[in-house]
């Protein structure tokens, strides 16, 4: 596939999502998404604030984790939690599904989960993390049909935090909820062939913390 | 002090607190958990939010204590969040509630808004007990001394050393936070509790209790 490196990293979320340790870090990955056009920045929400005033003006979202990274709690508690980000600044929701509810088929928590989170992301981009390495097929199929009926605006593979993206999972989440919503690869994205694998395998946004060394791999691979 | 060495089973179990913390654990897990600990008189059991209505429906009649999570295990979530997490642990009926402490404020030295956060969430609490924690993993020996005084400052009186999830405690830093504040701070450990020497040598340098997802290995009983 050949893509030029501007559309390659416009689907780049940019993303620090380890225990934050100082603002040096978050402003570095700031500077570092503005410089190169990357799509968002992902942090913590407690460097939402950070980053929304670090990123006014450049055209970067401010994209948070939510439910991060075990997904564990009620849904009025993510959706309180979804308020606060957006009133902090953040653009983008990256929320971490009850996975549990998934695993036992109560397809019904799902159901109020999502719908939750729609109403209290409001405008703003509502993506939902599946954690796939965690489900069966038909488990992340059904989910992705109850993230397509919430009307949310992505599903997302992985938080991170345990086995992350791969090709067949991207492609079965691809073709259960395009055209409506689009997919979010992240997880254990370090290589080009990788990232554009993910790309050619109908991921609209990759969640990496290796954006600048990709970008700079492709802009190599391209002269 | 007892001499943890000579102590059974039974005896170590009401040291621990064993957990069910996890991305897919469903509410079978979580029956089939409170099922296998019954045989054991467990300090409490530590379940995620999403579990405490159903966890205090299987407890009715026991006096088991349940304890939850919160802005668990990164420490990530703002203070708003925390404290609406605090208030529906209270109000569901937690017994006590393990909570993050902000590590971006720790590890650049913001000691005053660590201590506020922790102020404002012993506030909320009320009569849910409010354990921080600082994550000794991620901090220097000065960076533990100042959490400590912080979160005691804020009126919090218990500590959990690490979240666990990846994070490790020490025995020198049960150890050296016992000597700092062995008076005033209860210590709780979390993280690489996994077998009875582990728990023997946690208690012994000082730790009040301790947290594990394998409490059988963790009280010599398997």
């Amino acid at each position: 596939m050949t893509m030029q490196a501007a559309d390659f990293a416009s689907t780049i979320d940019h993303t620090y999502l380890k225990i934050h340790r100082s603002d040096a870090e978050v402003k570095r990955i700031c500077y570092e998404a503005a410089a190169n056009h990357f799509a968002s920045v992902a942090v913590l929400p407690i460097a939402v604030p950070l980053a929304a005033s670090m990123l006014r003006g450049t055209g970067v979202e401010v994209c948070t984790a939510l439910g991060f990274h075990l997904g564990a709690y009620p849904p009025e508690l993510k959706a309180f939690e979804t308020e606060d980000a957006v009133k902090k600044g953040a653009t983008e929701l990256d929320l971490v599904m009850n996975v549990a509810a998934a695993k036992a088929a109560r397809w019904d928590l799902l159901r109020e989960e999502f719908r939750l989170f729609r109403k209290a992301a409001g405008e703003h981009i509502a993506k939902i993390i599946l954690e796939t390495c965690l489900l069966t097929d038909d488990e992340k199929r059904r989910s992705c049909e109850m993230a397509v009926e919430a009307g949310l605006d992505y599903v997302k593979t992985s938080t991170g935090y345990k086995k992350g993206a791969t090709v067949p999972d991207v492609k079965l989440m691809h073709d259960t909820v395009a055209p409506d919503l689009k997919v979010k690869a992240s997880g254990g994205i370090r290589t080009l062939d990788q990232a554009l694998a993910m790309i050619d395998a109908g991921a609209s946004r990759l969640g990496t913390s290796a954006g600048v060394a990709l970008v700079d791999a492709l802009r190599e691979r391209l002269n | 002090m007892p001499d943890f060495e000579q102590l059974g089973p039974k005896e170590l179990a009401s040291y621990m607190s064993t957990s069910m913390i996890e991305a897919d654990v469903t509410e079978e897990d979580i029956v089939d958990f409170v099922e296998a600990t019954k045989g054991f008189a467990f300090a409490s059991l530590a379940v995620d939010l999403l579990y405490i209505d159903l966890m205090k429906e299987l407890l009715e009649g026991s006096d088991r204590r349940i304890t939850t999570v919160s802005s668990y295990p990164l420490g990530g979530m703002t203070t708003e969040v925390k404290l609406k997490q605090v208030a529906y642990a209270r109000d569901h009926g937690a017994y006590d509630i393990d909570v993050s402490m902000n590590y971006l404020w720790i590890k650049s030295g913001r000691f005053d808004k660590a201590e506020e956060e922790v102020r404002r969430i012993v506030g909320e609490a009320g009569p849910l007990a409010v354990v921080m924690i600082p994550q000794t993993a991620i901090l220097t020996n000065e960076e533990k001394r100042q959490a400590c005084e912080a979160l005691l400052k804020g009126g919090c009186t218990a500590i959990k050393t690490c979240s666990g999830f990846g994070w490790k405690t020490e025995v020198e830093d049960v150890q050296y936070i016992k000597r700092l504040f062995g008076a005033d701070i209860e210590i709780e450990v979390s993280g690489g509790v996994r077998t009875r020497d582990d728990t023997v040598s946690m208690l012994t340098a000082g730790a009040a209790r301790l947290h594990t997802s394998t409490p059988m290995e963790a009280i010599g009983a398997r």
